[in-house]
């Protein structure tokens, strides 16, 4: 079931009416029905493997009261045994095609004649992100931040709450299962609020990110045959396509547990407004980079040991990172860059220099020196997406090279044919509503006059139905 | 939360409030549209039907002739909008009525209510039953289907330089590439095979030519099948059931027919497919035709090179 669905929309009130006015005397119930709204949603999308997530959701919570044990020895080794059976799902359904034609592909290399069996198995959706709740409830009882559950009910509804389940933001533990175990009030501003973000990542999904998608997707099949400026717009119109996307996602993510009162974890905080790729990390997709940070960058000695090891680390987080995304090399070139992108600042000690403010924070406008900072970041992000998108290695490759030869081949021939102006259409309004929204990604400010507010409502409302259509899913589902 | 329920409530009603008045807005200019152009008409004789007649027929080479054919249309749709042409319109008394053997073959059956993107054209000239009917056909998709039906509507009011899509017109395709054997024969395979079973008679097309008929009987208009040329090897593809069948539904109803089809046979006036005329084709027909109406030429076919 797709959040910009029809089914969604039946769906989502249903559950919230059962969930506030049948079930609200019994915080059980309550989540026994969120639960099994949780498996419908997702049984919606493949009743098959349903099964594969109820199983993994039984092994984790296993996995949690042994690791939970009071001798750490015996723990640790639950906690191995845990998270090694986590990857070997992981594994077998989204990497093991990828080692089998390379592990092929190297016997050729070496002489040797080998026939790996291939999974002929479509990837069942959002594993990447339900195998990360159930690590992160095993890692969190080891670290002493949550005690196990003994109520299965409440640990399925931390792995499978439907808001999260596809596509996160990938929450912690210590952080929702309190949440799960409490009981929950109706909030008035909370709800409100939880519509706003709904509306905005309605917007940005259907209106910005499905709009910019068939002149990204013409660029990309066709690079070849176009100029550089083409391919340049069509990068930067890919940066905004899977911004609004997988943060549109986020939005709607956020606003239905805050209708249902939870309050997750931001995914999003306005990453394009970074000034330096340290920055980037910590306003994009930031439930994964500080899961990696927590669950591996850490427990690897993180930056506590010498410069050497904290490279190290910062390499070996940023690979798996990309790898996470896709069994796909150029998924771990996309990590790679932003590995060597992040470098400088480690070794000059500069990668904590944004941490806390948000850029022109006291000002309506960056200064010169800001906005030579953001663009020079959304440069190498930019250029990172284009192997995120072409998801093959020569095809960037040679994407990059077109761009690169289009300059002084045939520089008379760099404006014409530049058809994909009209992405600044969708792009630069979102740019300036980004700006005006940039101090806090989870109040979303709007205008004080009810009629002027409720009138911006009603034409997005409208702008949203207007591009309906299609069907388009999110590009974060495939990870 | 009863608050909040309500403001929602309140929020979801002027949506919707909004959505119906753009619609009605919407229906009001499309019938406008259709109220005008009915006053503007001012041939006797309508050539309707599918591409077929569109790309055939020049109307303004015919006299006294309103070329309403559209692509893609089915009988259902000639239908309506015959009915919604021919209310209080005393000047038309005949009608040339395209058929083409695979349009009562049921390869398009999957789809009854005609195509989603060419039945949203039509659904402001629609009766209110059938509008529902419609909307119910396509629940599956009724968000896409409704902003369909809203985009094409403003597009039908709002575009001056043709006609509404609902209503049809003629249609001048300069192609210069001709038919081949396989261009002709994936044409034949397309339209009366579905993988290499033959099609079925459509039932559905069938009904709604069995109502295009009553509906010229009870206003005493002449109604004359027509079939346009088609290309002597597509022709001769023509699966024997189908013809049959034509022959049947012309007895049952004591149909005139001009069967024109084996009057075109040089290659550089069909467009790829076999069974259109391209524009060169259209003026020699149309020509042809003009003068076959106006009783110029004696019976039989004029041998077109």
């Amino acid at each position: 079931m797709l959040f910009n669905s029809l089914e969604y929309f039946l769906f989502l009130p249903l559950v919230f009416a059962l969930y506030w006015f049948v079930f609200y005397k019994s915080l059980r119930i309550q989540n026994l029905c969120l639960l099994l709204a949780s498996y419908f949603f997702y049984g919606w999308w493949s009743y098959k493997f349903l099964g594969l997530l109820i199983v993994g959701t039984l092994l984790n919570f296993t996995y949690g009261s042994f690791v939970g044990d009071s001798n750490k020895k015996r723990a640790k080794r639950f906690l191995i045994a845990g998270v090694l059976s986590n990857l070997l799902i992981l594994g077998l359904f989204k990497y093991y095609n990828f080692f089998a034609f390379e592990f092929q592909h190297a016997a050729v290399v070496l002489g040797f004649k080998t026939n790996p069996v291939f999974l002929q198995m479509a990837l069942p959706i959002g594993i990447s992100f339900y195998t990360f709740h159930g690590m992160s409830y095993v890692f969190d009882i080891y670290y002493g931040k949550q005690k196990p559950v003994s109520n299965i009910v409440d640990y399925g509804v931390f792995v499978a709450f439907f808001p999260l389940l596809v596509a996160g933001p990938i929450e912690r533990a210590h952080h929702l299962l309190p949440q799960v175990q409490k009981p929950r009030s109706f909030k008035y501003e909370s709800a409100v609020q939880g519509c706003r973000l709904i509306l905005w990542g309605l917007f940005k999904k259907v209106v910005i990110a499905d709009s910019l998608a068939p002149s990204i997707n013409n660029v990309f099949y066709t690079y070849l045959h176009l100029n550089g400026v083409s391919l340049i717009l069509g990068a930067i119109a890919f940066a905004f396509q899977i911004y609004g996307d997988f943060s549109g996602y986020s939005d709607i993510a956020l606003g239905t547990s805050k209708l249902f009162g939870f309050e997750v974890l931001s995914n999003f905080k306005f990453p394009y407004f970074s000034r330096d790729i340290a920055e980037f990390w910590r306003r994009w997709h930031v439930s994964l980079s500080s899961w990696f940070k927590d669950y591996l960058y850490i427990p690897l000695g993180g930056s506590k040991r010498s410069k050497a090891i904290t490279i190290r680390n910062t390499f070996i987080i940023f690979i798996v990172s990309g790898f996470w995304h896709g069994a796909s090399w150029s998924f771990i070139i996309w990590g790679t860059i932003h590995a060597f992108a992040f470098l400088p600042l480690l070794l000059f000690n500069k990668n904590r220099t944004h941490t806390n403010n948000v850029v022109a924070n006291n000002n309506h406008f960056p200064s010169l020196k800001e906005v030579i900072q953001m663009l020079s970041t959304f440069l190498i992000v930019t250029i990172a997406w284009i192997f995120f998108r072409m998801n093959d290695l020569k095809q960037s490759l040679l994407y990059i090279r077109q761009i690169i030869s289009s300059f002084y081949k045939q520089p008379q021939n760099l404006f014409s044919y530049v058809s994909e102006l009209n992405i600044f259409y969708y792009v630069i309004p979102f740019i300036l509503i980004d700006w005006y929204l940039r101090k806090d990604e989870r109040q979303l400010k709007v205008p004080a006059n009810s009629i002027f507010r409720w009138s911006m409502y009603v034409t997005m409302v409208m702008m949203i139905l207007y591009h309906l259509g299609g069907n388009h899913s999110f590009i974060y589902f495939q990870f | 939360m009863k608050i909040f329920l309500k403001k929602f409530a309140l929020f979801m009603a002027v949506c919707i409030c909004l959505l119906i008045l753009f619609f009605l807005l919407i229906n009001q200019l499309n019938h406008q549209v259709l109220y005008h152009y009915k006053k503007r008409m001012n041939g006797t004789i309508l050539l309707a039907g599918d591409s077929h007649v569109q790309t055939a027929l020049n109307d303004t080479l015919i006299k006294s002739t309103i070329n309403i054919s559209q692509a893609g249309e089915q009988y259902i749709f000639t239908y309506f909008k015959l009915l919604k042409l021919l209310d209080h319109n005393i000047k038309i008394h005949s009608i040339y009525l395209g058929f083409a053997n695979h349009n009562i073959s049921s390869y398009r059956d999957h789809d009854d209510l005609g195509e989603f993107d060419i039945s949203a054209y039509y659904f402001c000239i629609l009766p209110c039953e059938e509008k529902a009917r419609f909307i119910q056909h396509h629940y599956k998709m009724l968000i896409p289907y409704i902003k369909e039906i809203l985009k094409s509507g403003f597009q039908n009011a709002t575009n001056k330089n043709k006609p509404p899509f609902f209503l049809g017109h003629s249609l001048n395709i300069n192609e210069t590439i001709t038919p081949t054997k396989i261009s002709i024969e994936q044409r034949v395979l397309s339209q009366y095979y579905i993988g290499n079973k033959l099609c079925s008679i459509s039932s559905s097309q069938l009904m709604y030519l069995d109502k295009i008929v009553e509906l010229c009987q009870s206003k005493s208009i002449k109604l004359i099948m027509l079939n346009t040329p088609i290309h002597p090897s597509y022709k001769s593809k023509i699966p024997i059931v189908f013809q049959n069948k034509y022959q049947d539904i012309l007895d049952k109803y004591n149909l005139q027919k001009v069967d024109l089809s084996n009057l075109v046979k040089n290659d550089n006036l069909f467009l790829p497919d076999g069974d259109h005329l391209n524009a060169k084709g259209a003026t020699v027909f149309s020509t042809y035709f003009n003068d076959s109406i106006a009783g110029k030429l004696s019976a039989g076919f004029l041998k077109v090179n």
